[in-house]
């Protein structure tokens, strides 16, 4: 049981350990037209502070790309527009974008774009809901989810140290 | 016939030596067992996390991806444990919890393919919206989610072969050459993890500088446990002549 010991302390360390790391994407597609958001760094983005967000479009179909595309992208809260502005091309399929919220609030990034002269693609529009913060912690009632870890946890050390004590009272090889 | 080498002494020990328990019920036997602890904590760790990063986090969609971070660092962190223990143990050889540390690997490396299951489902079903979503990802995607199939599939073929019956219907040579494609796995999830994770991609940070160190050290221990062996390998064959 002491094998037992160490790998638990290191196993429970492992699992709660929740850094954040690396960067995440999120795909929202419009009939043959799509694209991946990625928002630097970490994806979460704080109110009054420059935002940095790159889209990589892919095209499944047609001859899409920045060049030939009237893109746009309008920030949405509340139903209204609080800023609008054509997309910045930084290669031929991906946008590279800086915006400065004005208030902590749920935004939908409205991705808008129309066909230039010889393109042959679709009119699109995609649509992203992303939260701006406002840099603090947020305070809100303890969820189900982390009720039943909190409970299975329970569980467990419960179940360790009744095999401990069955394992210092049972008379075993050792004792004799 | 040559020696048999400590892993497989190892191996062969905690395979005929049951642990920790002198009760012939299933039940004492199982809680006696390390890795039924580390798949359990597994399991409870999975569920405090996603639980905790929902306290912390209101946005559904933030929730969705730092919970897929999550957990994709952890199958890499269990992994790379697995991994650490062989060489580890081969080179310091009296190291304490020895016996222990290579029990014990069989569950860290499933625990390792647990969570792996758990962030392929988060990112790829939740975020990039499943198999219909893969026409509209871009090369850099494309070659990353492949590598990171590559590495699911070779953890999932590990998983399954994890059982002792299984060991022994495969043999103890043909299961090792499988379960040796775990170097495989772990060179395609550093390109998975190069070509879409920012701290990878985009200058030095911390977490990069982390990584490259531990992968660093894993290298060197390796090199030390096969330079062993070859060395061992040539003195005998020596004696023999």
């Amino acid at each position: 049981m002491k094998k037992n010991g160490s790998i638990l302390l290191i196993a429970l360390a492992l699992c709660l350990v929740t850094p954040a790391m690396a960067s995440a994407h999120v795909l929202k597609t419009d009939d043959t037209i799509g694209a991946v958001l990625h928002i630097r760094p970490d994806d979460a983005p704080i109110a009054n502070t420059p935002v940095t967000y790159v889209l990589s479009f892919q095209n499944n179909g047609g001859n899409f790309s920045l060049k030939n595309c009237d893109c746009s992208i309008s920030y949405v809260t509340n139903g209204k527009t609080v800023k609008h502005a054509p997309l910045v091309a930084s290669s031929s399929m991906s946008s590279e974008n800086s915006v400065t919220f004005p208030q902590p609030a749920v935004y939908v990034f409205r991705v808008t774009g129309m066909p230039k002269a010889g393109a042959t693609f679709e009119p699109f529009m995609l649509e992203y809901t992303v939260r701006v913060g406002d840099g603090q912690a947020s305070t809100q009632p303890i969820p189900p989810l982390l009720w039943v870890g909190i409970g299975m946890g329970a569980a467990l050390i419960l179940l360790y140290a009744n095999t401990q004590d069955n394992h210092k009272t049972k008379p075993g090889k050792r004792d004799t | 016939m040559p020696p048999l080498s400590a892993s497989r002494i190892c191996y062969d020990k905690a395979m005929v030596d049951t642990p920790d328990s002198d009760s012939s019920s299933w039940f004492s036997r199982l809680v006696g067992n390390n890795r039924f602890w580390i798949l359990a904590l597994a399991i409870t760790g999975s569920v405090i996390i996603a639980g905790f990063v929902q306290l912390q986090i209101p946005d559904t969609t933030l929730q969705s991806i730092r919970i897929g971070q999550a957990f994709g660092f952890l199958s890499l962190a269990l992994l790379y444990l697995a991994m650490l223990i062989s060489p580890l143990t081969k080179v310091f050889t009296k190291l304490p919890g020895r016996e222990g540390l290579v029990y014990a690997r069989r569950a860290i490396g499933v625990s390792a393919f647990y969570y792996a299951v758990l962030h392929v489902y988060i990112t790829f079903f939740d975020q990039l919206n499943g198999f219909g979503g893969i026409a509209y990802l871009n090369p850099t995607y494309g070659w990353s989610l492949l590598s990171g199939i590559f590495a699911l599939g070779v953890l999932c073929s590990m998983a399954a072969t994890s059982f002792d019956w299984v060991v022994a219907k495969m043999g103890y040579r043909q299961w090792k050459m499988l379960h040796r494609l775990v170097y495989a796995a772990s060179v395609a999830i550093l390109v998975h993890l190069l070509l879409i994770g920012s701290h990878f991609a985009n200058g030095v940070t911390i977490l990069g500088v982390v990584t490259y160190a531990a992968v660093g050290l894993l290298v060197v221990l390796e090199v030390v446990r096969i330079g062993r062996v070859v060395l061992q390998k040539r003195l005998r064959d020596e004696k023999e002549r």
